[in-house]
């Protein structure tokens, strides 16, 4: 993890994980940790993230211990045993969580004693250790699918379907079109014939998905780097492949090529998967087609250099579609989620191979006071400019004289509930967002480059 | 009661105040109890997440002018930066401010940082602060972790603001000294009066300092009919105006659980007055807080008139309000004195209160004046409130208190509690800006909001049948909202 100071924050920490066990339907977080933590989760990740609600047992909800001076200085064990044995009581949820906060895991408390002393109930209770200060909310949502995983599978006996896929995507919450997002990966999926455990949000059966987890035919991993040490887990417990996608699929040619690969993993028949190509593919371009007469009326007031700034699963697929598909010049990306080291290579060739102009021009950092400073430094921004960013880069655009569409955290000047940027409905979608934010922008005109 | 700002950190309210976050029984109950400090901190065997004094600091001084904060903590800590952040724009847009982002740095607390310190970490942010920003102040926010490991930040914030020459204000509101997130606001408080507030030469002779949130300017045109100018702080207030509030003629704020430790650390230090009355909430609070003003500034001439004008103008339309809202049930919910001051605007619309709850509440105040005691205030000059709790938020409790009050409204003040109220199909109005309904044309603008709530609540009524709350069976139809509460009942 970078251990960067950080001015104006894209995430939050490790303990936002409690996000990702409210984004599984019926799932019950018990937070072991200091009385504001929770809050402040919230504010960033999901109010701060297009105003996304507290779900079924999140925002005040959530049973948490509160930690103050007593816990801190006798220890906090006796404190989380009653607050889970009063959850198990008072909250009606199928799979119950522990996460501890950084407090708990400063002062050294037996957590996964305490929470083993419950192996008997009749309802999974389950431990991961997420104190703040040991990441961000990209690593917490990480560590959780880890924990999660081993503890609730590891003695599960796979009986394999065919044709049944595990989806390890985007993060909850976090992500803030993840629930449009999932919904659309999972209908592209089924749309190919597949069967599919997509495991959070709406679209997910909650923890009888996650039972069935050992017996999918395959994984299916839509990130660089998020849920890789889970599939690669998956793998060595029982034997489940996985099919590595680094960039979630948007537009036309994208999403079909994408669908043709799972379906070729999947050794699914090709006659189906290609009837639904054609017939998506198709109406992607008469859609796209139709916008020509905008895009050549409106062409000089419109950007066509692109900066992104985004977490590196979606800096990668919003950057292919808008300079594979749309033509766009990349200019400079921005990865704010902190990828381990280790992936980092290979995310930056990624970029490379969509387009070499991006050479050299792959910053990792999660301090927006750096990106920032760099983006005043560019000479090429004004008037042609289009910034993929969040809140953060608002300001900074129209001081630049570019074009900006907040697409990461923080949003909050957008109402987000089911939106998706994916596949090919999703292509059309943000073509919508970005051309009409251009065109809802003050001193926008058609006649004219603003300046 | 004494404040004292030689020591660094202000002692939490349950040491200073005897703050409690539990008791049920009738307001009047409450306050009997409170007058010998009768109530005992209890808290609950199983507990729903609270707040902390981070936000409760953060919200007060981060939107001041030209100032950066630096919080010395782990990112998650940094969770309301976006938020304030918003706020910040908005607000100065709305002021004809330069329009910034947040000027915020967090020291982003590592695990390795937790073992060996991060002293350096923190000396750098503090000059990065000061070469991003050129701020003319900084608030240095302290955490749980660095609150745990002992970071030494005294020295490190002398020693800086030594190198540096700009005033370094060290804020300690680590979540974990307090049970009562209200405590925040203090340790905001005693930063500025012990590192930022200056004697003055010279008293003003029309300025009241006016603690709120980032409200609007309502307080200039009643202020402005005794000849009086509001300076309002924390939020957007400059620096010279946190130096310079001890000039003023009197302090008064929009809530005592916000402003009373610094009004009273303003009179025992500089000898500015608090204003001895209630808020300017519902007709007769306001009332007697102008009477007040104008004794403490030398305008009693002035001020009958004031307020006899005052009533004549807004009669109508109060007149036609209360022939919708008189006799309409309202359950009120916010933070411990709020309630109080809801209560009392209801109740000049003779709206019926099926119940309150605080989520904390302070037995005594700093300066502990009986007329600036708002439950007195509530109970002494409105009425007495017969279901009254006090519960740090636990929708577990809260909604089958609700369920049974079942009021035509709820008003409260935090955004995710006015959502389960929704969800129970209650309609709520949500007050983000207390500064909207104050004095005679807030109270008008009051009971526009509510009844416009109540008008417009198909939406919540839809929503209730389609809501599923996260408890069981068992705990829904137990009927004993405060089961899991320990020892001796306050009430």
């Amino acid at each position: 993890m970078d251990n960067n100071i950080i001015e104006q924050p894209r995430f939050s920490c490790a303990l936002g994980a409690q996000q990702s066990i409210v984004a599984i339907p019926r799932a019950i977080p018990i937070l072991h940790c200091g009385p504001g933590c929770s809050q402040k989760i919230i504010s960033i990740i999901s109010t701060n993230a297009g105003h996304q609600g507290e779900g079924y047992a999140g925002g005040s909800h959530i049973p948490c211990t509160n930690m103050t001076e007593s816990e801190v200085v006798f220890g906090g064990e006796a404190r989380l045993e009653e607050t889970i044995s009063g959850a198990l009581e008072v909250m009606d949820g199928d799979l119950f969580v522990v996460l501890t906060g950084c407090i708990a895991d400063i002062i050294g408390d037996d957590v996964q004693a305490v929470v083993a002393g419950y192996h008997d109930v009749a309802k999974p209770v389950i431990c991961v250790e997420t104190g703040g200060f040991k990441g961000n909310s990209y690593f917490g949502h990480d560590l959780f699918l880890n924990g999660l995983l081993s503890g609730l599978l590891k003695d599960a006996q796979p009986k394999v379907r065919q044709g049944l896929v595990n989806v390890f995507a985007v993060v909850p919450y976090q992500n803030a079109n993840w629930r449009g997002d999932l919904a659309e990966i999972k209908a592209l999926l089924e749309g190919i014939g597949l069967k599919v455990n997509i495991l959070f949000s709406y679209e997910s059966a909650g923890l009888n998905e996650w039972l069935d987890i050992p017996n999918a035919q395959f994984n299916l991993l839509l990130s660089p780097w998020i849920g890789l040490e889970a599939v690669q887990y998956l793998e060595k417990q029982f034997g489940t492949p996985y099919l590595h996608e680094s960039i979630l699929p948007i537009g036309g040619e994208n999403t079909s090529a994408f669908l043709r690969r799972v379906a070729d993993f999947a050794s699914l028949p090709e006659a189906p998967v290609e009837r639904l190509i054609e017939k998506e593919e198709n109406r992607f371009y008469d859609y796209l087609g139709s916008a020509m007469e905008f895009f050549s009326d409106m062409k000089v007031g419109l950007p066509y250099e692109l900066y992104t700034i985004a977490d590196s699963t979606y800096a990668l697929a919003y950057t292919n579609f808008m300079v594979q598909e749309m033509g766009y010049v990349p200019k400079q990306v921005f990865i704010v989620d902190s990828p381990p080291d280790a992936q980092r290579a290979e995310i930056s060739s990624s970029f490379v191979a969509i387009d070499p102009e991006l050479q050299g021009k792959v910053t990792f950092t999660t301090d927006g006071g750096v990106i920032h400073q760099i983006l005043r430094e560019q000479r090429h921004i004004p008037r042609k400019s289009l910034i993929l960013a969040s809140q953060w880069e608002k300001v900074l655009a129209s001081e630049l004289k570019a074009w900006v569409v907040t697409v990461g955290v923080p949003i909050q000047e957008q109402l987000i509930l089911g939106r998706t940027y994916l596949g090919y409905r999703g292509g059309l979608r943000l073509l919508e967002d970005i051309y009409s934010g251009i065109l809802n922008t003050p001193g926008f005109s058609h006649r004219f480059a603003s300046d | 009661m004494a404040v004292n700002l030689q020591i660094p950190e202000v002692e939490p309210r349950e040491q200073r105040l005897g703050s409690v976050i539990s008791f049920h029984g009738t307001a009047s109950e409450c306050y009997d109890k409170c007058r010998d400090k009768g109530l005992h901190m209890r808290d609950r065997s199983f507990s729903q997440n609270g707040g902390c004094s981070s936000s409760t600091a953060f919200t007060t001084d981060c939107s001041v002018r030209d100032v950066a904060v630096v919080l010395h903590a782990p990112i998650g800590c940094a969770g309301d930066f976006g938020v304030q952040s918003y706020n910040l724009t908005l607000g100065s847009a709305a002021r004809g401010l330069p329009v910034h982002n947040l000027w915020a740095i967090c020291t982003n607390l590592s695990e390795r940082d937790t073992v060996y310190g991060a002293a350096d970490k923190l000396r750098d942010a503090l000059r990065e602060a000061y070469t991003r920003f050129n701020p003319k102040l900084i608030f240095l926010h302290t955490s749980c972790v660095s609150g745990i490991i002992g970071e030494d930040i005294e020295s490190i914030a002398e020693e800086v603001e030594e190198e540096l020459g700009v005033i370094i204000a060290p804020v300690y509101c680590e979540g974990f000294r307090s049970k009562i997130w209200s405590t925040g606001f203090d340790a905001t408080a005693h930063a500025i009066m012990r590192k930022v507030a200056k004697p003055v030469a010279q008293k003003s002779d029309n300025i009241i300092n006016v603690f709120n949130f980032q409200g609007s300017h309502t307080f200039n045109a009643i202020l402005g009919k005794l000849g009086l100018v509001p300076r309002y702080l924390f939020p957007f207030a400059t620096v010279e105006d946190l130096e310079n509030m001890p000039d003023a003629l009197a302090t008064t704020h929009i809530c005592e659980t916000l402003g009373t430790y610094v009004s009273a650390a303003l009179e025992e230090e500089y000898g500015v007055p608090e204003i001895k009355a209630p808020t300017p909430y519902g007709l007769e609070w306001t009332d007697r807080w102008l009477r007040e003003i104008a004794r403490v500034t030398g305008r009693e001439h002035l001020v009958e008139d004031v307020i006899a004008s005052e009533h004549e103008r807004i009669e109508p339309q109060l007149q036609e309000l209360r022939s919708f809202l008189s006799g309409k049930t309202v359950y009120v919910l916010a933070g411990d004195s709020y309630v109080h001051s809801i209560v009392s605007c209801c109740r000049s619309f003779g709206m019926k209160i099926a119940g309150g709850t605080s989520y904390h509440h302070d037995q005594v105040y700093d300066n502990d004046y009986g007329e600036v005691n708002s439950l007195g205030n509530m109970i002494h000059i409105t009425g007495d409130v017969q279901e009254y709790t006090i519960c740090n938020k636990q929708p577990y409790e809260f909604i089958s208190l609700l369920r049974d009050a079942h009021p035509d409204i709820a008003i409260l003040r935090h955004n995710q509690i006015s959502t389960v109220v929704n969800k129970l199909g209650i309609p709520s109005f949500m007050i983000s800006d207390p500064n909207q309904i104050i004095a005679y044309d807030g109270l008008i603008e009051f009971g526009k909001r509510v009844a416009e709530t109540i008008q417009s609540g198909r939406l919540v009524k839809n929503i209730a049948r389609h809501t599923r709350f996260p408890y069981t069976e068992w705990w829904l139809s137990k009927n004993d909202p405060f089961y899991y509460e320990r020892g001796e009942a306050n009430g």
